[in-house]
């Protein structure tokens, strides 16, 4: 019994002195996350606190467009959360955005039951999902980008054709189909409760221990399964959840409108994402989150000078992307690691 | 029947040129050059304007201005761009942009009718002067090929980086290249602005097409001219399945 | 040592790495004939030959990024032919890579601990992981992006990063190729060190020279045959 007391002691005395061997590496990096952690807290408990009071200092017309704001934010999370964590930059997100406002107005016009919207908003980010593992599962990153894009261009572009007829009224095509409108209210609250909870989701998944097996699959592929990654099962998973939100975010956005139609597919759509995220760190929800406000926000003030104005800004923004992705790049090399 | 296989021919015949063009600057530019589809919607356009005042001076001004279009396309992917990726993004917000001009140059009508009832032996001449651009297209291509040039084309094909090792001129093929297929689509978008209504958006569908075909067509792994004529003979099967889907 | 020790499984079970008749074809192509031989654990075993004698697509063979056209891979009495690379490295079989393949966003540290984390949980790996770091005197180089790291210190990392899913053997494709003489005397010292520790080896080279007083069998290949062999005694 003795004995076993002193082995005991000896095992507790061989873990202390372990511990005071920790050296400079482990001490900066668990500082490092801490601090990285302690960030996204602080930036999420920001976030919430002006999301929580916009509705009280706000006219209809200006919580209408955060709510939009609110809904794209979740839409480039979730788009960003695939190339940050697979390296996959994907060009046909607006099929499970668009889709799932599809699958809900459909649902609409047969039940007339709103209730099992998010029903189908989960189907349309399924169904989306296994489309962009399938092109995932090729190492091609480019590839992936124009297949992508090629997918949701043949959508958008066939989109309009897609009518159905019903008790001699024919509904879809390009004028596409109603959704029962909502109060702002109930809108606002839903999407701010998914940006919320996608933020810190993302938050704590980017600084935890799957996180960073995640990102093995993002810089290296053949690299990841070294150690050990299942890289497949990673794409599954991350393709799942980005698919699956970005269908929340869209089927938000069609109750948002109460009505849907191909525009929803388009590229300007598909390309929001991508230039939200131009000029922030990719690993930064609160920079996905600016990046789409700003951009929802510049863009409603050039629409009200001229109908789709903000198209030019998009334009320009991606004529110039490869130069700031670039400078961002050099940026970041300089800056070093933790 | 007579009349639905000369509508997959004249459909063949419309494709092959976009794929061809989509073909050549993915080959040798080395880029998915989305911008295509606006300009020829910019083609169109300029015969909206042009086609009662002189159908030759159209034509010219249609592709001397598809032209420096993609002079202006290739001065920025060589100061922006670096790589096929970077490239085809700068190519797509390009197509936006340029959309976006002829969007609000037009914001007042934004559906246009172009009217021209030429016909030539009972056919429509527009047709007519399609099947006579690729068939130039094709010629063109054939006679580069067979020339000194086309040893340095295929080696451009092959392999850019070796070919600039080797003292090839790879940016002057990449110019011209850009320039000249984006010349064609302008040519292209003036000679099928009668056979549809025209809106800004008016190039994305057979832009995809376009893509689709060359993509295919790519499968095959073909070089220099046998490579365009198989993306005739794709675009003649792609239409094919589209009329029998259609009808 | 000691502690090095500790970051390689139980060295007193004899393992061995087998390779069974492996033949590969790419259409009428024979890269590699018939190709046997056996590996011990803790033994280090050369494979020299020019060019295209197929010694990179035999470690791509076992490792498992190729699939063999005939013959079989058995790894501690086990056949892994069919199995995918990730569960082979799980088995105890690690490969570096002759161009260094790190995770270029990440830290050196993180490098390695995404490699300890396959046997560990966070707080024991980040220990393993201090511990390679020391080991490989990366200790400096911890927080550095590997992106920003010199060739001499990224191969050295593929080392380090091999050896942190705590292999019974490791596959290492021309570990001397393109360093300089100081970091190809640092390599081999690391490798010495990595034999100390019980690791079995299997290394692909040029010349045999370069291998002289670290492998304990070098085998020469030649047009995808095994032609002959060297064994250094005692």
């Amino acid at each position: 019994m003795d004995g076993k007391g002193r082995e005991g002691r000896e095992e507790e005395r061989e873990e202390l002195n372990k511990i005071e061997m920790v050296g400079n590496a482990v001490k900066s990096y668990k500082e490092f996350y801490r601090k990285k952690r302690r960030i996204k807290l602080a930036e999420f408990s920001i976030l919430a606190t002006i999301l929580i009071f916009a509705p009280f200092v706000s006219g209809f017309y200006l919580l209408w467009l955060i709510t939009l704001g609110v809904i794209y934010s979740t839409y480039t999370l979730a788009w960003n959360w695939m190339e940050t964590m697979i390296g996959r930059t994907s060009l046909g997100h607006a099929i499970p955005f668009g889709l799932a406002g599809y699958l809900s107005a459909l649902l609409y016009i047969y039940t007339k039951n709103p209730l099992l919207f998010p029903l189908t908003w989960i189907v349309a980010g399924m169904l989306s999902a296994s489309v962009l593992y399938i092109l995932s599962l090729s190492r091609d990153r480019v590839a992936f980008v124009f297949i992508s894009f090629l997918i949701g261009a043949i959508i958008w572009i066939f989109s309009p054709l897609f009518t159905i007829t019903m008790g001699g009224e024919i509904y879809g095509g390009e004028e596409g189909f109603s959704l029962p409108s909502n109060p702002i209210l109930v809108t606002y609250s839903l999407s701010v409760v998914l940006l919320l909870a996608v933020f810190l989701f993302f938050g704590f998944l980017r600084t935890s221990a799957t996180g960073l097996k995640f990102t093995t699959v993002r810089d290296d592929e053949r690299a990841a399964r070294l150690v050990g990654v299942k890289v497949n099962r990673v794409k599954a998973f991350c393709t799942l959840i980005s698919c699956i939100i970005t269908a929340l975010a869209g089927g938000l956005y069609a109750l948002h409108f109460s009505h849907v139609n191909p525009e929803v597919f388009s590229i300007h759509i598909a390309l929001f994402p991508f230039i939200a995220t131009i000029f922030f760190k990719n690993d930064s929800e609160i920079g996905g989150v600016t990046g789409s406000f700003i951009l929802v926000f510049v863009s409603n003030y050039l629409n009200s000078i001229f109908p789709q104005l903000h198209l030019l800004l998009y334009s320009a923004l991606l004529i110039v992307s490869p130069g700031i992705i670039r400078w961002r790049a050099r940026k970041a090399k300089l800056t070093g690691g933790v | 029947m007579a009349l639905n296989f000369f509508s997959i021919l004249s459909s063949t015949i419309f494709l092959s040129i976009f794929a061809i063009v989509i073909s050549l600057n993915f080959r040798i530019s080395k880029f998915l050059n989305l911008s295509h589809g606006s300009i020829f919607a910019l083609g169109a356009y300029v015969a909206y304007y042009t086609i009662k005042s002189g159908i030759v001076m159209g034509m010219f001004l249609a592709a001397v201005l598809a032209f420096f279009t993609g002079v202006i396309l290739y001065l920025l992917i060589k100061k922006i761009g670096n790589g096929i990726f970077e490239a085809t993004i700068i190519s797509l917000g390009f197509a936006i942009g340029l959309e976006e001009i002829l969007r609000i140059a037009h914001g007042k009508g934004y559906y246009l009718i172009v009217e021209s009832n030429l016909m030539f032996a009972g056919i429509d001449f527009w047709e007519i002067m399609q099947g006579l651009m690729l068939l130039i297209i094709l010629i063109a291509l054939f006679v580069v090929y067979k020339s000194k040039t086309g040893i340095k084309l295929k080696f451009v094909e092959d392999d850019e980086f070796l070919a600039r090792i080797y003292g090839v001129d790879y940016e002057k093929f990449s110019l011209f290249c850009i320039a000249l297929t984006s010349s064609a689509i302008g040519l292209l978008g003036f000679l099928s602005s009668t056979s549809q209504a025209l809106y800004p958006g008016i190039g994305w569908m057979p832009l995809i097409a376009g893509i689709l075909i060359a993509a295919i067509t790519a499968l095959f792994r073909s070089i220099g001219l046998a490579h365009y004529t198989k993306i005739v003979l794709i675009a003649f099967v792609y239409s094919l399945i589209v009329s029998i889907f259609l009808s | 040592m000691k502690l090095a020790m500790s970051l390689i499984g139980d060295t007193t079970v004899v393992g061995m790495l087998k390779i069974k008749g492996v033949s590969k074809q790419f259409n009428s192509l024979t890269v590699l004939k018939d190709v046997s031989f056996n590996l011990r654990k803790g033994e280090v075993v050369g494979l020299c030959g020019p060019n295209g004698s197929g010694k990179s697509t035999l470690l791509k063979i076992i490792s498992g990024f190729e699939k063999p056209s005939c013959g079989k891979i058995i790894l501690n009495e086990r056949d892994i032919t069919k199995t995918p690379v990730e569960e082979r490295v799980e088995l105890g079989l690690s490969f570096a890579f002759q161009m260094p393949r790190p995770f270029l966003k990440m830290t050196v540290f993180e490098n390695l601990l995404t490699g300890c984390m396959l046997r560990y949980e966070k707080k024991e790996a980040m220990l393993k992981a201090e511990e390679l770091l020391e080991l490989f005197g990366l200790e400096k180089l911890a927080g550095r992006k590997a992106m920003n790291l010199s060739q001499g210190e990224l191969k050295l990392l593929e080392l380090c990063r091999s050896l942190s899913t705590e292999p019974d053997f490791i596959l290492l494709d021309e570990p001397f190729a393109a360093l300089d003489r100081e970091n190809t005397k640092n390599v081999r010292k690391k490798l010495k060190m990595m034999k100390k520790m019980g690791v079995g080896m299997l290394i692909t080279a040029h010349k045999t020279r370069i291998l002289e007083k670290l492998a304990d069998e070098t085998y020469w290949i030649e047009l995808g045959k095994i032609k002959r062999i060297e064994r250094v005694e005692g």
